[in-house]
């Protein structure tokens, strides 16, 4: 694919999960990619999986909540690629728990990650991508950006926060034609249609299974959604094809967020 | 609060005949900790036998700049300073109602920079977002609990009289007491079947 020829992008938490899948499908869209992370190893298994599908990408380490460290990985990306037409804000971390077991230390976490994190993102970013003629900022957040649930009082808080920040500086970032939007992945499914081993490890094998059965249930789409779903939409959302679309959220989960929904006879529980 | 909508409420909540503990948490530090926050609701509760509702006024102040002249410095304070702080103080509010064990109500006092953005204003609206999604979390997870908790968050135009409240773009202003009488109708009985709202206070201006 030659959707995104010619276009820089950077990819933070590109180490595992999400932003591995999404390296992946930025680079088989012909773009030139740089990921980042804090994990050696995750980054050896992305590389490693590129490889797998004659792709490749640049790894650097990067701690996303230091400002110097932003500094430097964009400063490396103008020296070996010239430009930088994307970034996609992907790093973040979650903590749900009751109210009363959370602490101002769970909370500062969760704003540093998904709020500060991306802010320096952004900043560092912003006119770089506005001086290459233009591109896309996205952030990557989640249903509870957009919706509560009980334990999810820090995790919403600071979730909240990167949407509405994408909001903010798509209002900012469009002087430069950077475009700035926010992703909303649903829950997501590592292997197949088969539990995962961290699903089996919490909940038994047989539990795990109830729990994808269940899943795919009172999904709309009657599909489990996987990091390479988000991957897509992340392409679409970086590549011109999207070049009228700034400050929206887009959700990406087989339809749950439109709301109730019954399939065979099983109601959804959220 | 120190703040004209704080001040609003105070009045207006005293003149419904309710007893009022007022306190400002601009300035302070001890108001990013979970001590600070519980040192604040030990003294309340040796002025009042109890606390039947919160109102948490998220502080109206903005660093002004785009983002990329924003430094880190001014992003978390007004991040901290907002939503740190009203979640800490959303925090302490539960748990003392859980304590007298009769519920409560609290009000968010948010501006519609929650819902909406201005320029020169990413910190608060990334803050205040979060306020107002963090309440809707509070809400479920207190109607689980079934302890009678409610949590509202009020999302205000910007204040009359306070120019440096930032002005989204058509946003018209709104008096204080416009929004203290919508955060005593929230606590008040009439508002009981109802939790998680977000109620505008803005002549309009979330709806166009």
């Amino acid at each position: 694919m030659t959707q995104l020829a010619d276009k820089v992008i950077l990819v933070t938490g590109g180490t595992s999960g999400l932003g591995r899948a999404t390296v992946i499908a930025l680079a088989a869209a012909g773009a030139t990619v740089v990921f980042t992370g804090r994990s050696e190893a995750g980054a050896a298994e992305t590389l490693r999986r590129l490889r797998g599908s004659g792709l490749q990408a640049n790894y650097f380490p990067q701690d996303v909540t230091n400002e110097a460290g932003w500094q430097e990985v964009v400063a490396k990306i103008i020296d070996e690629h010239g430009t930088c037409h994307g970034l996609i804000n992907n790093a973040g971390v979650s903590r749900l728990q009751p109210v009363d077991r959370l602490t101002a230390d769970d909370v500062e976490f969760l704003l540093r990650v998904n709020v500060e994190g991306m802010f320096l993102g952004i900043k560092h970013t912003m006119n770089v991508i506005a001086a290459a003629g233009g591109g896309a900022i996205i952030n990557i957040s989640a249903l509870n950006a957009l919706r509560g649930s009980p334990n999810a009082t820090a995790y919403c808080l600071a979730k909240a926060g990167t949407t509405h920040l994408a909001r903010a500086a798509a209002l900012e970032g469009a002087a430069g034609k950077v475009r700035v939007n926010a992703v909303h992945p649903g829950v997501l499914f590592e292997e197949g249609d088969k539990p995962s081993p961290g699903a089996i490890a919490l909940f038994g094998a047989k539990g795990a299974q109830r729990f994808v059965d269940h899943h795919i249930e009172t999904t709309p789409l009657h599909r489990l959604g996987h990091p390479q779903d988000i991957g897509r939409a992340i392409v679409f959302l970086v590549s011109d094809a999207a070049k009228h679309v700034s400050g929206v959220s887009l959700v990406v989960d087989g339809g749950r967020m439109a709301g109730e929904f019954v399939h065979h006879g099983v109601a959804s529980q959220g | 609060m120190g703040c004209s909508v704080g001040e609003a409420c105070k009045t207006t909540f005293l003149g419904e005949g309710a007893r009022v503990y007022a306190t400002s948490a601009g300035g302070d530090s001890d108001h990013l900790s979970d001590t600070g926050w519980g040192n604040l609701l030990r003294q309340c509760l040796e002025e009042l036998p109890r606390v039947d509702t919160f109102i948490c006024c998220a502080p109206r102040i903005g660093a002004g700049k785009p983002i990329v002249e924003t430094s880190l410095h001014e992003f978390r304070d007004i991040l901290y300073g907002s939503a740190l702080s009203s979640w800490l103080g959303q925090k302490h509010a539960i748990m003392a109602m859980r304590e007298h064990g009769e519920g409560g109500t609290i009000v968010h006092i948010t501006s519609v920079l929650a819902r909406s953005v201005a320029n020169a204003a990413a910190a608060r609206c990334a803050a205040e977002a979060g306020i107002l999604m963090s309440a809707k979390a509070a809400a479920l997870e207190c109607a689980k609990h079934e302890d009678n908790i409610l949590v509202h968050t009020l999302l205000a135009g910007p204040i009359e009289g306070d120019a440096t409240d930032a002005l989204p773009q058509g946003a018209q202003r709104v008096a204080p007491t416009e929004i203290a009488a919508a955060a005593v109708f929230l606590a008040s009985d009439a508002a009981s079947y109802m939790t998680g709202t977000e109620l505008a206070v803005d002549r309009g201006f979330l709806s166009r």
